[in-house]
């Protein structure tokens, strides 16, 4: 039993510790498939990465290259996007390669890139967390990523790597983690070996470019050294030649085997060569500097010829001295024809044919005097004639300048003067016309200092000289204006001050030297532009200059003192070029302080005088209202009575005549009134509705009789009037009111008033069919008290105050009319502008 | 009855208004004045209101019409509420007349003498 029992003991002992074996031993079996799983799949994004190298390493350009990694990035990390971009040196810009929709390529990265360079240096890779986007820009949608970047300090070059993931798409996407940043640390010094491949094999590129290029320029070289006329020697460092090409052979007669290896100077220089230059060219050859020389060298026979030679010394890369190249150039030929120069050749002749200067010279050999086309024609002679012509020069010339002339040339030919110019005047051969003539003579000696020959040029100034007169009496007469305005501009009662574009004073009248304002006036720039410094009425001025300028226009201002005794005037005038750019400003300055005082107890007695006007005013409207009130109570008194009925008829005749004398009586003392204030008072237009007015005065008036009115209106376009309406009120209640009083009595009367304007004027007529005037009384109706018949009922004011009216209105009255027939009156008004 | 009210410093001119008013209405009781002052002191004593109409010249010594009639407006304002007032003046001055016209208590403007017509097309 003891046994048994020990062994089931140990045995669910040794089952116990056999079961925790196999779990521990399956959980290490699991942890051994999961490291085999992620090793699987490391392998296979190191695959990936191994395919993306060599890919990297056979694309033909950098742009292509940036690509690829870009695609390489997103595919072997399996992230959503990737960005390569790279910087030369210190341009600004970042270019940009992107891989994945998530980048936009159009929007500036250049900040955020540049940011996240500063922030986590060069060289090593790094994991970015959502941290490391928070701050930036177009980075911000991203929340993590792989980044390396590389900065060659040398040159500047930058090379950027990004891969990303972002936040939109995070769960699709797996996340970055510690082993990948090695896996990318890898590619990225992969993808940095083969980049600095391409870069150096760019560089190779370039080279051999420059090197092809710098070949076949030597190559045109070598065929300009061949094909030109110049000789050319080539030497090596000791100056036995190398080469020399076909123009040199030509030149000098050696080809290139005879003189191979043998010093130049060895067979160039001769009995001629002197020692000087001699001397020179060794020294040059010996320092090996670069030197321009003539020397006279001799050719294979035997022959001396000028050679004008440039020797250069040509140095290695290394500085050390390895060729003489000589160009030569045979200038013999030059040399002879310098001397031919001399001569006057035809050339010259056309030149001074053509610029109306006659020429003549004298040789001593055979003393013969030669004149050019251009001479004859001065003189007025056919250039037929060859003989004598010194004789016909000296016949044409003025008696007065002879013996100086003669003596002049005569100096010259014994060689005293070298040169004379001299003026003279001759009469000309044709036609006797004077002219002036302005010479030029220069003589020539041979070696042993004897004059051989005499030339000399002659121009008729004759014209010059006159317009040299005309201008300088033109001149004078300026100069005497400008005097004479200066004088009065001196004079003037203003300052007057001129600026020119500079902005500095050109002219100021001296008036009053210590002037404030133009003492002070800031010149040049201060005055034109910039900030204005100045203040009160100086910091006007500047600034009435300027506005003057800017504006195109005058510029006016009035310059009171503190204590406003003192006024001054100014004046900004810009003065404007026909091109439009001013050229001056002209300011004045004139003190109106007494003007001011003038004008300021002008409009004191002004407003006295209204005040005046005023009280005058009211003074006789109490008069009139004084005068009328017992007149309107007799009016009354009178119509009491006549209300009572059963008067005797005499009584009521004369009670009705009493009221027609109150009446009349009334009505003048209100026409003198009219009169007095259309005489006193000034015109205060206003707007008015004549339809109104005219309905108005004749509802009024149809009062006064129990005879049939009418009344008819018309107006064109309006009825509105802008003018003086108490005046139009009374002038249109006296002429309607004639109209009414004057009617054809018991029949019906007809009124027309009609209004239009036209460009200038408005006028009003006013028709009736009532009596008319007598022909022998038109021409007075508007006189003053002028009454038609004794049986008129008016004043003989009426009219008159009208035509009083309507001459303040500055307009017309006029009057048409046939007795019996009806009146009509025409009032032409000029328009008020509003 | 009418009770009408005559302010006018000219004695024969009330007189001769007077008797116009007189003619035409039968039944009325007339309180002459003359002065602004005797107005304004009616209206005060008889505050119930008591005139039917009121004829007010302008120009009066002491104190004239516009003087009245703004004494008048600064009182209590049942003392003239239902009288109809009429400036019935000689003045030819367009201010007077616009002036008149323009204040609120005024009814019209009536030129002296006041006529039997007149007179009657205001009771109509």
């Amino acid at each position: 039993m003891g046994i048994e029992g020990l062994e089931h003991e140990e045995l669910l002992k040794l089952y116990r510790d056999l079961q925790l074996r196999v779990t521990r031993f399956s959980a290490t079996e699991q942890a051994l498939i999961n490291t085999r799983d992620r090793l699987d799949q490391e392998l296979e994004l190191y695959k990936r990465m191994q395919r993306y190298n060599a890919m990297l390493l056979n694309v033909p350009s950098l742009d292509r290259f940036f690509a690829l990694v870009c695609e390489g990035i997103v595919d072997v990390f399996e992230l959503e996007c990737a960005i390569s971009a790279r910087r030369i040196h210190d341009n600004e810009k970042w270019e940009l390669f992107a891989e994945g929709h998530k980048i936009d390529k159009g929007i500036c990265w250049d900040e955020d890139l540049s940011i996240l360079c500063q922030l986590h240096g060069h060289g090593e890779s790094h994991i970015l967390k959502l941290d490391d986007f928070s701050f930036l820009k177009c980075l911000s949608p991203f929340f993590e990523g792989l980044y390396f970047h590389l900065k060659d300090v040398k040159s500047g070059n930058q090379i950027l790597f990004l891969g990303l993931n972002s936040k939109a798409n995070s769960a699709i996407y797996r996340n970055v983690q510690e082993r990948h940043l090695a896996l990318f640390n890898v590619f990225m010094q992969n993808v940095q070996s083969i980049f600095s491949n391409h870069q150096r094999s760019a560089e190779i590129e370039e080279q051999l470019g420059v090197i092809q290029k710098s070949s076949a320029e030597l190559r045109k070289l070598s065929l300009i050294a061949t094909k030109t006329k110049n000789g050319v020697i080539i030497t090596d460092a000791h100056g036995h030649v190398e080469w020399v090409n076909e123009a040199f052979t030509k030149i000098s007669g050696y080809n290139l085997e005879e003189i191979k290896g043998r010093k130049p100077k060895d067979f160039l220089q001769g009995k001629q060569t002197d020692e000087v230059s001699r001397k020179k060219l060794s020294d040059a050859l010996w320092s090996k500097d670069d030197i321009e020389m003539t020397v006279v060298n001799y050719d294979k026979a035997g022959n001396p010829y000028y050679n004008q030679l440039e020797i250069i010394s040509v140095f290695d890369e290394q500085g050390k001295h390895v060729n003489f190249i000589a160009l030569q150039k045979d200038i013999t030929h030059e040399i002879q024809s310098q001397q031919e120069m001399l001569k006057l050749n035809s050339r010259f002749k056309i030149i001074t044919n053509h610029s109306k200067i006659g020429l003549w010279e004298w040789t001593a050999e055979d003393d013969k005097v030669e004149w050019s086309g251009e001479l004859y024609q001065l003189h007025g002679i056919s250039t037929e004639i060859k003989e004598d012509l010194r004789r016909i020069w000296l016949d044409s010339m003025f008696v007065e300048d002879r013996d100086r002339i003669l003596g002049n040339v005569e100096s010259l030919r014994k060689g005293d003067l070298q040169v004379i110019k001299d003026v003279y005047n001759i009469h000309r051969y044709d036609n006797g016309e004077s002219r002036t003539i302005e010479t030029l003579t220069v003589s020539e000696k041979n070696n042993q200092g004897k004059v051989v020959r005499m030339v000399g040029s002659s121009k008729d100034v004759t014209e010059e000289l006159l317009l040299i007169h005309q201008r300088d009496e033109s001149l004078a007469q300026i100069q005497l204006l400008k005097s004479f305005y200066e004088n009065i501009l001196q004079n003037s009662p203003m300052d007057i001050v001129v600026i020119g574009t500079d902005g500095k004073i050109v002219f100021k009248n001296n008036r009053r030297e210590n002037h404030t304002l133009w003492s002070r006036l800031p010149q040049g720039n201060d005055l034109l532009s910039g900030d204005v410094k100045e203040q009160g009425s100086l910091n006007d001025l500047v600034l009435s200059i300027r506005r003057s300028i800017q504006e195109r226009r005058m510029v006016q201002w009035e310059d009171v003192s503190a204590d406003g005794d003192l006024v001054y005037l100014y004046n900004v005038l810009p003065h404007f070029e026909e091109n439009g750019n001013w050229e001056s400003i002209i300011i004045t300055g004139v003190d109106i302080s007494e003007l001011k005082k003038i004008q300021n107890s002008m409009s004191l007695t002004n407003d006295e005088l209204r005040k005046i006007n005023l009280e005058l005013d009211n003074f006789v409207y109490s008069i009139s209202h004084d005068l009328r009130s017992p007149l309107l109570s007799i009016k009354g008194i009178i119509s009491l009575v006549l209300h009572d009925q059963g008067l005797p008829e005499k009584a009521v005749q004369f009670l009705n005549m009493a009221d027609q004398s109150v009446t009349r009586l009334d009505g003048t003392i209100q026409e003198i009134l009219e009169y007095s204030r259309n005489s006193r008072l000034d015109i205060q237009p206003e707007w008015m509705d004549l339809n109104e007015l005219v309905q108005n005065i004749f509802d009024d008036l149809k009062f006064i009789t129990e005879d049939p009115l009418e009344m008819v209106m018309a107006f064109k376009s309006t009825s509105l009037l802008f003018n003086d309406k108490a005046r139009i009120s009374v002038l249109l209640k006296n002429i309607i009111g004639n109209s009414v009083k004057y009617r054809k009595m018991g029949q019906q009367s007809v009124v027309k008033f009609s209004f239009d304007f036209n460009d200038t004027h408005a006028v009003m007529q006013i028709e009736d069919n009532g009596q008319g005037i007598d022909e022998s009384h038109i021409g007075r109706v508007f006189e003053m008290f002028f009454r038609g018949t004794s049986a008129s009922i008016g004043t003989g004011l009426g009219l008159y105050i009208c035509k009083e009216i309507v001459s303040k209105l500055g307009g017309e009255i006029q009057v048409k009319s046939q007795k019996g027939l009806g009146t009509i009156m025409t009032i032409s008004l000029p328009l008020i502008q509003n | 009855m009418k009770h009408i009210a005559l302010v006018d410093d000219d004695e024969v001119i009330n007189l001769v208004h007077s008797e116009v008013i007189k003619r035409i209405v039968q039944d009325v009781q007339l309180e002459i004045f003359q002065s602004g002052t005797q107005l304004l002191e009616y209206l005060k004593d008889h505050d119930e209101q008591r005139l039917d109409v009121i004829f007010l010249d302008i120009r009066m010594p002491e104190m004239d019409g516009f003087e009245v009639l703004e004494k008048i407006s600064a009182m209590n304002p049942k003392a003239s509420q239902n009288s109809r007032l009429y400036v019935l003046s000689s003045t030819l001055d367009e201010r007077d007349l616009n002036k008149a016209k323009s204040n609120p208590l005024v009814t019209d403007f009536i030129g002296k003498p006041l006529s039997f017509d007149v007179f009657r097309q205001l009771l109509a």
